[in-house]
C-alpha cells in the first residue's frame, strides 16, 4: 500500500466515526415509522412535527452521546463542502416529504398518476442514496432500498388486499427494521467508544 | 558506500525525529487531514492514554509543530489542537522523505 493511500485511509477515519453512530438510522426510521401510524391512526397534523423530530433526535444525540466519545473536530475545506451538500440534501429530503404528504392530502382517494406512492417512494429512495454517499455510510444504500420495495410493494399490494392498509403496514415495517437497525448500530458504537476517563 | 546507499543514509538522517516517533506521527497525521480537533478525537483515533497524548502533545507544541488552545465549555476544560504552518510543512517534508526513500528501497 503506497504512503499516499494510508492518508486517504487517515481521513475516511477521521470522519468515518461520526457516521458510526447510527443516529442517521434511529431518525430516519422513527420518522419512517411514525409517518407509517399516522396513515392508519390519521392524526394530520402532528406529521408536520416529523422532519422536527428527526432533527432534534440527530441533534441531541450528537450533542449528548457522539461527541462525548469522539470528541469533536473542525472539519478541512473539502468535508465543509461536503457537510453543506449533506444539510442541503436533508432539506431537500424533507421538502420531498413534506410534498409527498400534501400530495396525499390534496387527492386523498385520487391520485394523479398511477403508482405515485411508488415514484414518491423512488424519489425518497435516491435522496437516501446521495446522504449514504455523503455520510459515507453503506448501510444506507441499504436502506435506500428497502423504502422503495416497501413503497412500491405497499402500493401494489394495497390495489389487492383491502382489509387492512398495506401500504402503511409496508410503511411501519420498513420504518421499524431501519429503527432497529440504527439501534444495534448505536450500541456497537457505545461499546466500541466509551466516554474517556480524564487520568489524574 | 554507493552513491544510492549515500543518499539514503542522509535521507535517514533528514528524517525529522520528531515527527519520526509514531505516537506523534498518528497525532500530526489525523490533525492534517481536518482544520482542528479536541482532545478526546485525537484520544479516540490515536487510542493513546490519556497522560500519553498529552506528554506528545506538549512536545509537538514546543516545537511550534501545532497550536494548543484551551477554554472551558459547559464547566469542563476543552483543549482543540491545529496544525500550525510549520507543523503542516513538516509533516509534508517528513512524508515526502519517507515517500522516496521507500521508492528507493524497492529499487534496490
Amino acid at each position: 500500500m503506497s504512503y499516499e493511500l494510508d492518508m486517504k485511509e487517515i481521513e475516511r477515519k477521521a470522519y468515518m466515526s461520526y457516521s458510526e453512530d447510527g443516529l442517521v438510522d434511529i431518525a430516519i426510521g422513527t420518522v419512517i415509522l411514525l409517518w407509517g401510524v399516522f396513515l392508519v391512526t390519521e392524526p394530520s397534523g402532528l406529521i408536520g412535527l416529523l422532519g422536527i423530530l428527526a432533527m432534534a433526535i440527530w441533534y441531541l444525540g450528537k450533542r449528548f452521546i457522539t461527541i462525548p466519545r469522539i470528541g469533536m473536530l473542525q472539519p478541512s475545506q473539502k468535508m465543509e463542502r461536503k457537510s453543506r451538500n449533506l444539510i442541503i440534501t436533508l432539506l431537500l429530503l424533507g421538502l420531498i416529504a413534506l410534498g409527498g404528504v400534501l400530495i396525499g392530502v390534496i387527492f386523498a382517494g385520487n391520485p394523479p398518476l398511477d403508482y405515485s406512492l411508488s415514484i414518491l417512494g423512488f424519489v425518497i429512495a435516491v435522496g437516501v442514496c446521495v446522504l449514504a454517499y455523503l455520510v459515507n455510510a453503506s448501510r444506507l444504500y441499504a436502506y435506500a432500498f428497502l423504502l422503495l420495495a416497501a413503497f412500491a410493494g405497499g402500493e401494489i399490494l394495497s390495489q389487492t388486499i383491502t382489509a387492512i392498509d398495506a401500504f402503511a403496514l409496508s410503511v411501519i415495517l420498513a420504518g421499524a427494521l431501519i429503527l432497529v437497525s440504527g439501534l444495534v448500530v448505536l450500541v456497537r458504537f457505545l461499546r466500541k467508544y466509551p466516554v474517556p476517563k480524564m487520568e489524574a | 558506500m554507493s552513491p544510492t546507499s549515500k543518499d539514503s543514509t542522509e535521507k535517514q538522517a533528514q528524517l525529522d525525529r520528531l515527527v519520526h516517533e509514531p505516537a506523534r506521527l498518528k497525532i500530526l497525521a489525523y490533525l492534517y487531514v481536518v482544520t482542528s480537533a479536541d482532545f478526546v478525537f485525537l484520544l479516540s483515533r490515536t487510542g493513546l492514554t490519556w497522560g500519553n497524548l498529552s506528554s506528545h502533545m506538549s512536545k509537538l507544541e514546543q516545537a511550534g509543530y501545532i497550536e494548543v488552545e484551551k477554554e472551558i465549555k459547559d464547566k469542563r476544560p476543552h483543549t482543540m489542537l491545529s496544525l500550525t504552518d510549520e507543523g503542516r510543512t513538516a509533516f509534508e517534508g517528513y512524508r515526502q522523505n519517507m515517500l522516496q526513500l521507500l521508492d528507493e528501497s524497492q529499487n534496490t
